[in-house]
């Protein structure tokens, strides 16, 4: 063949490889999902971004983390010692804890103030469509989330880091943590800020207000009030401000609480859009089948499968602690919330396992024979508990037919109206060892009035702490409740958990005639206690952090914050 | 074109009449004919070329051997074949000739596939190994990552799974990434495949398809190249990291159609038993508990040992005895224009575990067909059906078996499940078995794998070859898991869910090709583009309450049907590729490869790599001064130098928000943080070799050494919590860490290969085969320690393996137990071992008698967190395969040895039922030895200056119900040596003589085999199987960890090949 065409067909061949493909070839954005380019160009865009802070995050601190310390540490709740729980019990939990609850709560709890930073990261670019209202007050919601987290962190572990931007903060190893009362300054900066610009009524039902923003605000002041403080004195300038804040909320809202108390943990009242006006912040869970979009509280608390209907229900261990209990006990009129709170012998809820005509609590579960045996006193077995009714709603059936294994139809109050309520009471107490100022009772005997009890004439401190354990057990706020008091006095703090009884017990059912049976740790009648100490008022930081980020262990320091951008 | 050949034609007749003119009258031509048939085995070699010397007269043998040719008697005929010595034989007045060929071993014309070519392998400069079909046909393969092992030097495949249908995890030359993928790239007919990871071990709660090679018959392959070296392995550029396993299909051959079919028939066994307690040696185990008060009691049955039976034992309830099929067909045969090779198969392996199965259906059509002189076409088409059963993937049922209960019956005497009683279930399992039986979750994919290609030669030695290839995958996954009553076990809620799938990736590649000798420079250059896309997308779907059992669709699910989602994604690359070889008077050989990759996966910046190699050869045999050398035949030492990369996991770039649910609606969050600067990852590597032919090239030896340094390393940079990031997000609030190139790592080995042939006579033939493998790897530099924590379901959240700088990937950690606490001074001279932080002496608050003592590392007088230390390294020191063959007339006995040495494995499963008494919860089963648990004199607080241990010489920890002590830190106790040489094949085949068959008229062939896999396993190991492969984790790569794997049991195979 000439040697022509040889080259001819060489350069041929040359020609139908070489032009490859087109320019746009290689660009492969992603199909199935926006990126935070192509998204947040409206207003309802931004709601989008934001709704999904309501749960999400904050599923690894709802459940497990928020039962065991909020409850289990904060003395509402006995528990076993599986998997090591125990320790939330005694005051011993360790930086491996290996129940997984502490870090558990400090990935979510970190995980929704990243998610708020990187929502309002995004709000900030958003795309012409939106307007500076939207933005606004998508950007409040993000900080609002921001605050009410940091709120759990300061209280769970003292001094943190503050994160404020995660965008440029990633890769940064100089981080320290900083001071405790930064954190607090932070807060409050951030529900400032969001009580400016959110609206007065929610935007959708469920999403936060000024009210919501106005209300932690006062609870924030509240807590600081005590920081640094000890013997029992609080800043007064806070407590101003909490009693400020606070007030504004109950006088000005509109807001009243629910009726019946039951109602409030009820999924016809409390799923879905259906949110009480009591709620000021809640965590709106979706029965989806998604893991951490649904709520799987009652798997963890409720004492029997046949209640749930969904093989879950492993909630035998928990049940009213004996201090709870002997409160029931000395106070029966405290019947309503006692009856939503705790399963007591012989009674009936008509609301679960309707199918079957209600369902009764045997009175069997309880007069344990086997409980005046020494040896069967250990750790759960053979013990009696007032099982935990919070909470607690039955099968998907008797809930609209929502619901599923460790999915449960049912939303989980992070801060209701009651609380601020309660707040404001405290912050017009102040600093004075009784109060019988009327505004203070008003709010007060409120709470008493809707739970079905005499009201005060005038109020203590140790009566506001007692109404807060009452109103909120196993809620997740004993712990926290505590802490606050522990800022400012800490040794009668540190004292009542000492000898606060966390031992078992058994209830004999007699009729009307019930009693109850405190066990000591060798089985037998007594008592048992644990002591807590300053050393332990804090829980470690989970030693998988300190193994990544040894720094945390170095002293805080003082925050900048002229680094904060709103 | 008839002129040239006319002219041809009348040159040959003069010069044949020019030679022939000082002869005298040339004796006449007869017909001759004969069979070729080679003289080790006495078959026919089908394709053997008859020549008469010095003519052009030359027919081919057909495929029994057979050809016909005219000869003189003077004239000589010479017969060659590939794999055979010439042989010439004077024609004389014989008018039938039966030709028998001596087997030759020298190998060095055998044609090795390459990236994108074929090249001699005499001409090789780069290390590749080949592993042939003779060699593949003689293991029982289901999948072809299970043909892979053993087979060939550095590469180190470990099934992960005994599961039918499971994926292998399979190392080329060490593991080359922290996070990522580590499996090689698969050119099956230049279809590319990189499997995914095998996930999940014993516990995977989200079955896919686990292995994406699982739709290949390995009978289909004709051979298997595995790229090792970087300048094999750079022509793949991006893709060619981690190694690149080249798998060729079989062709037909010219000449009569041949039919074969073959039926195998498997009897795969139980596993040996892990040591259980029965039910006398429960109840005396209860017992005991009972006594100190820590297990609620047990029924008054058991209050007397003597009098119960064994009780079920769960391990032979759930693992059977089962069978496995195999029936194939292929035809195969074709003209001189067009050749084709037809194949079908059935597999269908039951699993020893109940509800465990794999079912395949393939057929595949190779066609072939040179179309005009410049132009050859050929199509290769797979397609393929599988259907793989997942339940006891999905509960962990094997665990679950070895902790339940003995006295609950598997089934009650009304032919029911038995269940646990009310006081059992609130703490123990349900019937694995029954979970086994009821649960229905298989997983199904249909697909077809193939490729057309065009070979045009416009010019002699101008190739122009285009490929167009294509892979697609359509999957299906059902779960289903009934509502039912076992016992007191309660589940009254049924569940299920759907998911479908497919996913695509095609190629279209082109390239050029020039070969050219002047003189003795031989060279050759290509250069090529290539393009290929992929996608994928795939739909969910669950539902709960479904009205019926019997009815398992969606459209009866009562109440609940979760939202169904679905995604979809696409990625794409664009290379050039270019290469050169050269080689000078056949001593001195070059190659210079180069690839530019473009990956979708990075960003306009960063959007392309070069990855350019060289590598040079010398055969210093052929040197003179090696001349006087009579037992080397042959002798090349090599050395290459090259980069290849690494593209990651594509969307890094982006910053993804995925959809999620409020109660408002749709909503969507952060799924990742971005990187915009993400490139690509780099693997330098160097590697120096030889080949060596020995003694009549009787004795083959390939060895090699290299060193592969990767930097660049893509990886999520994991940080602290307090940043908010995740190792795998994207869903439920959790944002995934960027992926970043920051890593680095190194690995160095050696590998050798010895091939012999021992003994060679006419009847009796023995060879051996023998590979050695090593590999050190070592982190050189990560963005900060990765500790990858396992969580299973019970209480063993203790295993723990640390990825640092300066040592190997995934270290086994753990704490060092120095036996038990045997008195009062044991315990007051100890570190603090009670996480109160004081040391205290107590039965129920802190350390006591009869518990575990563990090593204060750090000696700062505590024994916490900072004492875990490494206690394992899990990846082998060598490995090492045999192979040995002996051939005796028709008969022949492969017997194939596998061993790894010096790697540890953490037998989680032992420690979750042996080292912690009451670790799987109060009337779970233990091991037997549990009963040798600690029985301290005292259990009261009053005794501790006087309790002493009454039962010492046992490691078992004294069971107390708050473990104060923490005696449930995992110890080296639990960390075994993970060493073994497992008789991975044993093999006897007869090849039914030909006298025997001629009878039949349409037999030609016919084999019978019998063999045996996993023989036996010499090893220490306790658990089920040695063999743990690495899996993914959590995003980690676990390495030796067996937390209740699925075991490889013996079988018994017979099976029938026969040819028409």
């Amino acid at each position: 063949m000439p040697r022509i065409i040889k080259l001819v067909t060489l350069i041929a061949l040359g020609l139908t490889i070489m032009p490859g493909c087109k320019k746009d070839y290689l660009n492969r954005p992603p199909q199935s999902s926006p990126t935070s380019v192509t998204f947040y160009q409206t207003d309802a865009e931004i709601q989008e971004g934001t709704g999904p802070l309501y749960n999400g995050s904050w599923g690894g601190y709802n459940g497990t983390s928020l039962q065991y310390i909020g409850d289990v540490m904060g003395g509402n709740s006995t528990t076993d010692n599986y998997n090591g729980r125990g320790a939330y019990l005694n005051f011993s939990v360790s930086a491996t804890d290996p129940s997984g609850a502490l870090q558990s709560a400090y990935q979510a709890l970190w995980s929704v103030v990243a998610n708020a930073n990187l929502v309002a990261a995004n709000i900030k670019g958003a795309g012409p469509g939106a307007t500076t209202a939207g933005k606004n007050a998508g950007l409040a919601e993000c900080y609002f989330m921001r605050a009410a987290s940091y709120y759990y962190l300061a209280l769970i572990w003292g001094a943190i880091p503050i994160v404020y931007d995660n965008v440029h903060q990633l890769g940064d190893t100089t981080i320290h943590r900083n001071n405790l009362a930064d954190a607090w300054q932070f807060m409050i900066n951030d529900l400032e800020w969001a009580m400016k610009y959110l609206p007065a009524t929610p935007a959708q039902p469920g999403r936060v207000t000024k009210w919501s923003a106005e209300g932690m605000l006062a609870r924030a002041f509240l807590v600081r009030s005590g920081l640094g403080q000890s013997g029992g004195n609080r800043n007064q300038a806070d407590l101003d401000s909490a009693r400020y804040y606070a007030g504004d909320v109950c006088n000005n809202s509109g807001l009243t609480l629910m009726t019946n108390y039951y109602d409030l943990f009820t999924s016809k009242y409390f799923s879905g859009t259906n949110v009480p006006k009591e709620s000021l912040f809640s965590l709106l869970w979706v029965p989806t089948g998604q893991w951490f979009v649904q709520n799987h509280m009652q798997a963890n608390l409720a004492y029997s499968s046949l209640i749930t209907q969904t093989s879950d229900g492993w909630g035998g261990a928990f049940g009213g602690s004996p201090n709870l209990m002997q409160y029931y006990f000395n106070n029966p009129d405290d019947s309503l919330r006692r009856r939503a709170t705790v399963f007591m012998p012989n009674t009936n809820y008509p609301d679960i396992n309707q199918a079957d005509g209600g369902w009764h609590v045997d009175t069997a579960l309880f007069n344990h024979a086997e409980i005046k045996n020494p040896g069967d006193a250990g750790n759960g077995y053979g013990s009696d508990h007032a099982f935990v009714k919070k909470y607690v709603i039955g099968s998907p059936a008797d809930n609209g037919g929502l619901g599923a294994t460790q999915d449960e139809n049912l939303s989980t109050y992070i801060f209701r109206l009651a609380d601020v309520y309660l707040i404001y009471a405290d912050a017009i107490l102040g600093n004075n060892g009784t109060t019988s100022d009327p505004e203070a009772l008003k709010y007060y005997n409120a709470v008493r009035q809707r739970a079905g009890i005499a009201p005060k004439t005038s109020i203590t401190y140790m009566d506001l702490l007692w109404e807060r354990k009452v109103e909120f057990a196993f809620e997740g706020h004993a712990w926290y409740d505590w802490k606050t008091w522990y800022y400012f006095d800490p040794a009668n703090a540190l004292a009542w958990f000492s000898n606060q009884d966390r031992g078992n017990y058994n209830i004999t059912y007699n009729g009307g005639n019930s009693f109850l049976t405190l066990f000591g740790s060798n089985g037998y009648a007594g008592t048992v206690s644990y002591p807590i100490t300053a050393a332990t008022a804090d829980l470690p930081y989970p030693e998988s952090e300190l193994l990544v980020a040894p720094i945390l262990q170095q002293p805080p320091v003082a925050f900048d914050f002229s680094k904060v951008k709103y | 074109m008839p002129l040239p050949k006319l002219a041809r034609a009348i040159l040959g007749l003069l010069t044949t009449a020019i030679l022939s003119l000082p002869l005298a009258a040339q004796p006449p031509a007869h017909r001759i004919t004969g069979r070729v048939s080679a003289q080790s085995n006495g078959l026919a070699v089908p394709g053997a070329s008859v020549s008469v010397k010095g003519t052009h007269n030359s027919v081919q043998a057909d495929a029994d051997g057979n050809f016909s040719i005219l000869a003189a008697p003077n004239e000589v005929l010479v017969i060659t074949n590939v794999g055979y010595v010439k042989k010439e034989i004077k024609v004389g007045t014989a008018t039938t000739l039966n030709v028998q060929l001596t087997q030759d071993y020298n190998n060095l014309n055998d044609v090795v596939v390459v990236g994108y070519g074929r090249m001699r392998k005499s001409d090789m400069s780069a290390a590749v190994g080949t592993i042939s079909s003779t060699e593949l046909d003689k293991t029982v393969n289901v999948t072809i990552d299970d043909a892979l092992q053993g087979k060939a030097a550095n590469v180190y495949v470990s099934q992960t799974s005994g599961e039918p249908g499971a994926g292998a995890s399979v190392i080329i030359r060490g593991v080359s990434t922290v996070t990522g993928n580590y499996q090689p790239l698969y050119v099956i007919d230049g279809v590319q495949i990189r499997p995914s990871l095998p996930t999940g071990g014993a516990y995977n709660s989200t079955p896919t398809i686990a292995n994406e090679l699982q739709g290949l018959n390995p009978d289909d392959i004709e051979n298997i190249s595995v790229l090792e070296g970087p300048a094999a392995t750079s022509i793949y550029g991006a893709a060619g990291a981690n190694g690149v396993i080249m798998i060729t299909t079989k062709q037909g051959k010219a000449g009569t159609t041949r039919v074969a079919a073959s039926e195998l028939q498997t009897l795969q066994t139980r596993p040996k038993d892990q040591p259980v307690m029965d039910l006398r040696q429960y109840a005396v185990y209860v017992q005991k508990l009972e006594n100190l008060g820590l297990v609620p009691a047990e029924p008054n049955e058991l209050s007397d040992p003597k009098l119960l039976g064994a009780g079920t034992d769960w391990q032979h309830a759930l693992f059977q005895n089962t069978w496995m099929q195999k029936h194939s067909l292929n035809v195969s045969g074709g003209s001189d224009r067009t050749t084709f090779y037809l194949s079908g198969e059935y597999t269908n392996q039951n699993g020893i575990a109940l509800g465990s199965g794999f079912q395949r259906g393939s057929i595949r059509l190779n066609l072939a067909n040179q179309a005009t002189k410049w132009l050859k076409i050929g199509t290769n088409l797979n397609v393929f059906g599988t259907k793989e059963k997942v339940n006891i993937f999905q509960a962990n049922i094997v665990n679950i078996a070895l902790s339940q209960n003995p006295t609950i019956p598997v089934k009650n005497p009304d032919g029911t499940f038995g269940g646990p009683s009310a006081a059992q279930a609130q703490y123990s399992a349900t019937n694995p078995v029954a979970l086994a039986s009821l649960n229905n979750n298989y997983n199904t994919s249909f697909g077809a794998i193939g490729g057309l290609n065009l070979d045009v030669t416009p010019v002699k030695g101008l190739l122009w070859h285009t490929e167009i290839n294509g892979n697609y995958t359509f999957t299906n996954g059902y779960t289903f898991n009934p509502s039912y009553t076992i016992g007191a076990f309660v589940n009254p809620n049924t569940t299920g869910s759907r998911s479908s799938g497919n996913n695509w990736w095609a190629s279209l590649n082109t390239r050029l090709q020039y070969d050219w000798t002047l003189g003795k420079h031989v060279a050759s250059i290509m250069a090529g583009h290539e393009a290929q896309q992929y996608a994928y997308q795939s739909l969910y779907a669950n539902g709960q309450g479904y009205t019926t059992n019997t009815i398992q669709e969606l459209s009866v699910a009562s109440s609940v049907i979760s939202n169904p989602t679905s995604s979809r994604g696409d990625g794409s690359q664009e290379s050039y590729f270019a290469r050169a070889n050269y080689t000078y008077d056949n001593k001195y050989i070059a190659q210079l490869v180069v690839r530019h990759d473009g990956s979708s996966n990075f960003g306009p910046n960063n959007r392309f790599g070069t990855f350019p190699a060289a590598s040079v050869a010398w055969k210093i045999s052929d040197e003179k001064f090696m001349q006087g050398l009579p037992w080397l035949n042959d002798l090349k030492l090599r050395g290459e130098y090259g980069i290849s990369g690494n593209a990651g996991p594509g969307g890094a770039i982006y910053s993804n928000l995925y959809a999620t649910v409020t109660v408002w609606g749709g909503g969507f969050l952060p799924g990742n943080y971005p990187n915009v600067n993400l490139k690509w990852e780099q693997d330098r590597s160097g590697n120096i070799g030889f080949d060596a032919h020995l003694f009549n090239n009787r004795v083959e030896i390939v060895a090699d050494a290299y060193q592969k340094k990767i930097s660049n390393l893509i990886l999520p940079a994991s940080g602290p919590s307090y940043l908010g990031g995740y190792l795998s997000g994207g869903y439920g609030g959790q944002i995934s860490w960027p992926i970043e190139n920051y890593g680095g790592m190194e690995n160095k080995g050696f590998g050798i290969t010895v091939n012999t042939v021992n003994i060679t006579t006419k009847d009796f033939q023995w060879k051996t085969g023998a590979n050695f493998s090593m590999d050190r790897n070592k982190v050189t530099k990560i963005y900060s320690p990765i500790y990858t924590q396992y969580y299973s379901t019970t209480n063993s959240r203790q295993a723990e393996f640390l990825t640092k700088e300066g040592q190997p990937l995934s270290m086994i950690t753990g704490y060092v137990a120095d036996g038990l606490f045997t008195n009062y001074k044991d315990l007051a001279g100890h570190s603090i071992q009670t996480s109160n932080g004081k040391l205290t002496i107590d039965p129920s608050q802190g350390s006591w008698v009869g518990d575990i003592k563990f090593r204060d590392i750090n000696k700062d007088g505590v024994v916490d967190n900072n004492d875990r230390t490494i206690i394992g390294n899990p990846w082998p020191k060598f490995t090492y395969n045999f192979t040995s063959t002996f051939d005796y007339k028709g008969f022949e006995l492969n017997l194939f040895f596998t061993g790894v040495y010096g790697n540890k494995i953490l037998n989680l499963t032992r420690y979750e039922n042996e080292y912690i008494p009451l670790g799987t919860g109060p009337y779970a089963n233990h091991f037997k030895s549990d009963v040798n648990f600690a029985v301290p004199s005292s259990i009261n607080a009053a005794d501790a200056l006087t309790a002493t241990l009454t039962n010492p010489g046992y490691n078992i920890a004294r069971p107390s119900a708050s473990d104060a002590n923490g005696n449930a830190r995992l110890s080296q106790w639990s960390v075994e040596n993970g060493s073994y040489l497992k008789l991975k094949n044993a093999r006897l085949s007869w090849r039914v003589p030909n006298k025997y068959l001629n009878a039949t008229h349409f037999v030609r062939g016919a084999v019978f085999t019998v063999q045996s896999q996993n023989v036996f396993t010499v090893t220490k190991y306790k658990g089920y199987d040695p063999e743990v492969g690495m899996y993914q984790y959590g995003g980690f790569n676990i390495v030796g960890m067996d937390e209740g794997r699925y075991p490889q049991t013996r079988s018994y195979s017979f099976s029938l090949a026969v040819n028409f």
